[in-house]
């Protein structure tokens, strides 16, 4: 790990524990029952990384960790999802369909994904960067229902969905180059993914910590019907 | 390398969808559901259906008026009233407009959308309005859902307002210009009008239609 790494991950951390106070300390910890735990599952694996990248910074932890966040990351699509289609048939039915074939779609590429290499870098090398863009697909469809049923949107949804997209696909794009180009490029892939994953951050952050709106009567009145978590 | 195309090809296409939404007011979207979920939203929408009613029927004064006055033989005074006449409708024509857009971006808020019949051809008097309503009549027949059909309906009826602004612009012109064969144009701006009526009439329904649909939202969604 050089130190460029070494001071991309330390910030990557600080931003995490930044986000996490911010959704505590303005009461929205509970928006999302997913993202915390999201959160807390980068976050974990990053400071091991951070204080013992000799034991830590390896490809099969690499492989856990990307594997848990995968689960997590489809999980909180479906849960955002869910809270935002609740009240509203239409949509729901819609955004259930483009949820099933996506993830179908996805699980099919995944388990259909050319393996060269029969070890734990060439399964993650091969399998990963079809979740990853399958993920980024799911979000983008959630995204597209949205725009179309014109459907409000929590601030801390709309960070979630409208950071994840392009970050997921940048990770896809950086890890698919990184098996055609070998790993010589790995130091570079790693500094892009680093900075993509930090720009992500800080729209978190903003996110996290920004005040609540203030409604007035008519608007609460519609939110509690669309929302009903808030 | 498929998929790195792949990516790059869906970075360069959702990057309008992530804008959009990114820099959309979600206030402003609140408030357009609040219009949709709350009675004093609901009441708020029939106040804008009477205003509209209202501005239509004020808009038959200068038009009655002008042609009283052409059969009298009081040309000049005639074309001043029927410009007036035609500003006042040039002015509720977007507005119309507007209401139908308005409507079709509510009709995908609504869960079920109350029966929709198709835009009656016989309500119009001239040929390319009238054609314009046989085929939405054709077109509905091949939709499945209430909501496209609802959908058509508005397209019909902005493209519909469309049409009878041109025509009228043309006559109101002609008449103006003193151009040969008045007489005609007078009769045409006459049935002009009447489909104009028409239109409006057709688009208040459409947007009872709406209300109603609306109405059963919050029940269906509590």
């Amino acid at each position: 790990m050089t130190e460029l790494q070494r001071i991309a991950l330390w910030v990557s951390n600080a931003l995490l524990a930044v986000v996490l106070t911010g959704l505590v300390m303005r009461g929205r910890v509970l928006r999302s029952k997913l993202f915390p735990p999201y959160l807390v599952s980068v976050l974990a694996p990053s400071l091991l990384v951070g204080l013992a990248p000799d034991r830590f910074h390896v490809w099969s932890f690499w492989l856990v960790k990307e594997t848990v966040q995968s689960v997590l990351k489809v999980g909180l699509a479906l849960e955002i999802a869910y809270r935002l289609f609740q009240r509203l048939p239409a949509a729901h039915s819609v955004a259930r369909t483009g949820a099933a074939v996506g993830l179908l779609l996805t699980c099919g590429a995944a388990a259909l994904a050319p393996i060269q290499a029969h070890d734990v870098r060439g399964v993650a090398l091969a399998v990963l960067p079809r979740i990853l863009y399958g993920t980024a697909l799911l979000f983008a469809a959630l995204l597209c229902v949205v725009a179309w049923y014109r459907i409000p949107l929590d601030p801390l949804h709309k960070a979630i969905l409208v950071g994840f997209v392009p970050y997921l696909l940048v990770s896809t794009l950086t890890l698919n180059l990184l098996t055609h180009l070998g790993l010589a490029s790995r130091e570079a892939a790693g500094y892009l993914v680093s900075a993509a994953y930090n720009l992500l951050l800080c729209y978190w952050t903003r996110a996290a910590w920004a005040p609540e709106e203030a409604l007035d009567a008519e608007e609460r009145e519609a939110a509690a019907r669309l929302q009903p978590w808030r | 390398m498929a998929l790195t195309l792949l990516v790059v090809l869906s970075l360069v296409t959702l990057l309008p969808l992530l804008l959009l939404v990114g820099f959309r007011n979600e206030r402003a979207v609140l408030r357009d559901w609040s219009l949709v979920l709350t009675p004093r939203g609901q009441r708020k929408l029939l106040d804008l259906e009477e205003r509209l009613s209202d501005e239509l029927a004020l808009t038959d004064v200068p038009y009655d008026r002008a042609r009283e006055l052409h059969e009298l033989g009081s040309t000049d005074e005639a074309i001043r009233l029927l410009e007036v006449g035609y500003d006042a409708l040039a002015q509720l024509a977007p507005d119309m407009a507007r209401l139908l857009a308005a409507m079709s971006l509510f009709s995908r808020m609504v869960a079920a959308m109350a029966p929709v019949p198709p835009v009656p051809a016989a309500a119009f008097e001239s040929r390319d309005l009238a054609g314009l309503a046989r085929f939405g009549g054709l077109v509905h027949r091949f939709l499945v859902t209430t909501t496209e059909r609802f959908r058509l309906r508005l397209f019909i009826l902005r493209r519909g307002f469309t049409v009878a602004m041109r025509y009228l612009f043309r006559s109101t012109e002609r008449i103006a210009a003193r151009e040969p064969g008045v007489d005609r144009e007078w009769q045409q701006l006459e049935a002009i009008r009447h489909d104009f009526r028409a239109l409006s009439s057709e688009s208040l329904e459409s947007f009872r239609i709406l209300l109603t649909s609306l109405s059963a939202e919050p029940r269906r969604s509590a």
